[in-house]
């Protein structure tokens, strides 16, 4: 096998985590090979360097606080959420209004005659067309949460040298460091954050 | 698969999964407390503060809550969880690093006065930020690989299913996440 093969290997059998055949057929080529020995000397070094690097475990009642602070979270989304009743009856019938309102006149606004044909109209759609409606313009909120497991990056890793430029052009580079990054990023406008987006949106998300 | 004793036998994750959907919030419960340390050891890695990891357990625990009625087990619990966490992850990492770069006159002014002299110890520290900071910096995608092989010794073969990757360009990326935390380390302690 060659150089251009083996190197991906390297790392595994350098860590002990490569099958026994890949380890030896790797070992072989070693033996035979300067360039690619001193390679695994440099990855093995590297590999029980990183393993030096320590974090410091939270402490254990760190671990008791998480399930209470999980559903006081959960609790406070519910609070702000609109009720399922709403978002199963009311929901739909205002949105077929909206809709029927806007194929009658284009104006919902337009005066009472128009909204008693609109009423009249209602009337005459089924539950189920007024589902269909309703279904085009609204998303449930389960849905939503089970997206998120897939979701794509709203704003994704920055290119660093390339907002550097961005806010460099404006000669705010100064500005922008005095300020809470909260409030920086309130503050650069719509074409940047255009910008910075579809400049972000390229980074991969697992799907 | 994770189990939990019980007096009707030991639960697995499905099962708990299954009793969260039939309306019992024990099973969601247990689950937090299965998979809590792993969820936080994974925005830790790809992040790095407590407070950020902190951040990274409410917010996957939350969406699953949310999505759990959904989850369809086509997957097992956990590599469906594990991406999900690796998702979230990403995306703080993302909104923090725009952070830094707005910081990033002040950073390097605190870098810059952090000089205590030549000493053994200081500079091993030195080597150790460097280093850290190698890690921090990988690009997204090799971030995943590096994290799930070197921290989390996952097999290839999961791996692949779910990054939906070759095995083979998954190992390439390994190396090749190894030899760019090489060259960044060279490169900042010289």
């Amino acid at each position: 096998m060659s150089c251009r093969h083996i190197q991906p290997l390297l790392p595994d059998v350098v860590g002990g985590k490569s099958p026994a055949a890949e380890d030896s057929l790797v070992r072989e080529h070693l033996l035979h090979c300067p360039s690619c020995s001193e390679e695994a000397d440099r990855l093995r070094h590297l590999i029980e360097d990183i393993g030096r690097l320590t974090a410091d475990a939270p402490p254990h009642a760190y671990w008791t606080s998480v399930l209470p602070r999980i559903h006081s979270r959960i609790d406070e989304r519910s609070a702000g959420r609109i009720p399922a009743w709403a978002t199963r009856f009311v929901l739909p019938a205002a949105a077929a209004l909206v809709i029927v309102a806007f194929l009658v006149n284009g104006d919902i606004l337009n005066g009472t005659g128009e909204m008693q044909e609109i009423t009249t109209l209602l009337r005459g759609l089924s539950a189920e067309e007024i589902q269909q409606v309703a279904d085009l313009t609204t998303y449930s909120a389960e849905n939503v949460a089970v997206a998120s497991a897939d979701e794509e990056p709203r704003v994704s890793a920055a290119d660093k040298e390339v907002l550097k430029q961005l806010f460099e052009s404006e000669g705010q580079s100064d500005h922008y460091a005095e300020l809470d990054a909260d409030e920086a990023l309130g503050s650069v406008s719509a074409q940047e954050e255009d910008e910075l987006l579809a400049m972000l949106q390229q980074e991969p998300t697992i799907n | 698969m994770a189990v939990n004793e019980s007096s009707h036998g030991p639960r697995t994750d499905l099962e708990l999964v299954e009793d969260f959907r039939r309306g019992d919030v024990t099973g969601f419960n247990e689950l937090v407390r299965r998979y809590q340390e792993k969820v936080y050891w994974i925005g830790r890695r790809v992040i790095g503060t407590h407070e950020d990891a902190d951040d990274v357990v409410q917010d996957v625990f939350v969406r699953v809550y949310g999505a759990l009625k959904g989850f369809r087990g086509e997957s097992g619990f956990y590599t469906w969880l594990y991406k999900i966490s690796m998702n979230v992850s990403l995306n703080a990492l993302r909104k923090k690093r725009i952070k830094d770069f707005l910081r990033y006159d002040e950073t390097e002014e605190e870098l810059e006065s952090d000089d205590e002299g030549p000493d053994s110890h200081v500079e091993q520290k030195e080597y150790e930020t460097i280093l850290q900071r190698a890690i921090e910096r990988l690009p997204p995608k090799q971030k995943m690989v590096f994290m799930m092989r070197y921290y989390d010794e996952m097999p290839y073969e999961e791996m692949a299913k779910i990054l939906n990757k070759s095995v083979g360009g998954l190992k390439a990326n390994y190396f090749h996440a190894l030899k760019k935390i090489q060259i960044y380390v060279k490169r900042e302690s010289h």
